[in-house]
């Protein structure tokens, strides 16, 4: 039941996202739908299970787009890895915290692929100084909203633990 | 809890490496197909879309021909409604083209019948010379049988078998150098009208070449040239072509010639007429 579940967010983040990308863009400003559920994903459930979201969620969207095949799921896989161990550090069950979080991992997110494009097809990928700086702030809101609606009762309750424990 | 990190840990370099083994992979078509399928797979609506917006541009024209189709069928329709009435008056033409021969003790006219053939066979090296046809023996052609294809709504002369099989026939092309048939110019100039029998003769070129004309003969270029009724192979009156050029009178020779563009270039025949009987009735008169 809980794979079903799991199966259904996966397909239905990427549906959001092709949504938000297609129709809602203004100016090539939306919200990344699937950072910001990784982003949930991650504090609620762990890195292991946002990192295997992150990773497909991110190789679905490559081959969606039709550029570098395999940067999204590699940015997606490291912002989910570094969440992990974040959770374990910070609080980030409140929207408050996962709207912070999803400011700093937009700003994250970009560069990293800005840098992966850089390496692998020689051209830093910009998006512009409007994207750049407006859509974390829109990233934020959005995951405030989701946390807020707390769309993860299948997911167990967040564990605080130490990281030295 | 180690357990966990641990297993972090192996899956965010087992990831990693993917990731990065897909990304240093250079996208050769295997990759681009997969990715297109995929995409196709996700996100059928820009194919859908694209194949759709194609159908409804191509209605305008669908439509279009449709009724363009509808108007030839209505007009062909009429037409055939017609040739009951043509069919009779052929009918009673002939009967009173034969009881006037009959009169004036003329021979009867050649009747023949048609067979349908495709060229299935011509050589680049005999371009003018021949070809063969996909009709023998088995469909009733014969020897020396005469060879013509459509121009148009025109009949007009091609050549005559030359070689006969089972199932297929060598046509000796007007344009064969060893080719010659007995035909007739109608002039058609203001000074003087008549008709003029000349030879027309092949040369292994576009062009036939007609001569023995006489030497009055007032002969102009575009006037059309005809199979003679004194042809052992071919019915009179049938189209052979145009005349193109005149030469000018040899004081030397007593006749005039030309030269004569075929009515159709061996490039264009594709299917071909073959009229079966024409030589048997000819000889037989």
């Amino acid at each position: 039941m809980k794979l079903i579940k799991r199966l259904t967010i996966f397909f239905l983040g990427l549906l959001g996202e092709w949504i938000f990308s297609r129709y809602l863009s203004f100016r090539g400003l939306n919200p990344q739908i699937l950072l910001i559920l990784t982003i949930n994903v991650a504090a609620v459930s762990g890195a292991v299970e946002a990192m295997i979201f992150g990773f497909f969620w991110g190789l679905l969207w490559d081959a969606l787009s039709l550029k570098l095949f395999g940067a999204r799921a590699l940015v997606l896989t490291l912002i989910s890895y570094g969440l992990g161990l974040l959770r374990k550090q910070v609080d980030m069950n409140t929207p408050a915290s996962q709207a912070i979080v999803a400011v700093v991992a937009t700003i994250l997110y970009r560069l990293i692929l800005g840098l992966v494009f850089l390496i692998f097809s020689g051209q830093f990928l910009w998006v512009g100084w409007l994207v750049f700086i407006l859509e974390p702030l829109y990233n934020g809101f959005f995951c405030f909203i989701l946390a807020a609606l707390r769309p993860n009762s299948y997911l167990p309750a967040p564990r605080f633990r130490s990281i030295a424990s | 809890m180690h357990r966990e990190l641990r297993l972090a840990n192996r899956l965010a370099i087992f990831f990693i490496g993917i990731s990065i083994l897909l990304l240093s992979l250079p996208l050769s078509a295997p990759v681009a197909s997969f990715k297109i399928s995929l995409q196709y797979l996700i996100d059928p609506g820009l194919y859908q879309g694209a194949d759709g917006l194609r159908r409804i541009s191509e209605i305008p024209r669908s439509l279009k021909n449709l009724l363009s189709a509808d108007i030839q069928n209505r007009e062909l329709k009429d037409e055939i409604k017609m040739e009951p009435a043509l069919n009779a008056e052929i009918d009673s033409l002939k009967t009173e083209n034969d009881r006037l021969r009959s009169e004036m003790d003329l021979e009867k006219r050649v009747s023949f019948s048609f067979v349908w053939a495709q060229v299935i066979k011509r050589s680049p090296a005999d371009w003018y010379q021949d070809f063969i046809i996909s009709a023998g023996k088995s469909k009733g052609v014969e020897l020396n049988d005469p060879v013509f294809a459509a121009d148009g709504p025109t009949l007009a002369a091609v050549g005559r078998v030359l070689e006969v099989n089972s199932d297929t026939a060598v046509v000796q092309l007007l344009t064969n150098d060893l080719s010659a048939i007995d035909s007739f110019i109608v002039s058609q100039s203001s000074h003087t009208h008549g008709s003029f029998n000349g030879l027309i003769q092949g040369s292994d070129s576009p062009n036939l070449q007609i001569s023995y004309l006489p030497v009055q003969a007032p002969l102009e270029e575009g006037e059309k040239v005809y199979t003679s009724p004194n042809s052992v192979s071919f019915p009179p009156s049938i189209l052979i072509g145009t005349v193109v050029k005149v030469y000018p009178v040899d004081p030397f020779l007593i006749f005039k010639s030309a030269d004569v563009r075929p009515a159709l270039s061996p490039s264009e025949i594709n299917e071909v007429l073959v009229g079966r009987g024409v030589n048997k009735a000819k000889i037989s008169q």
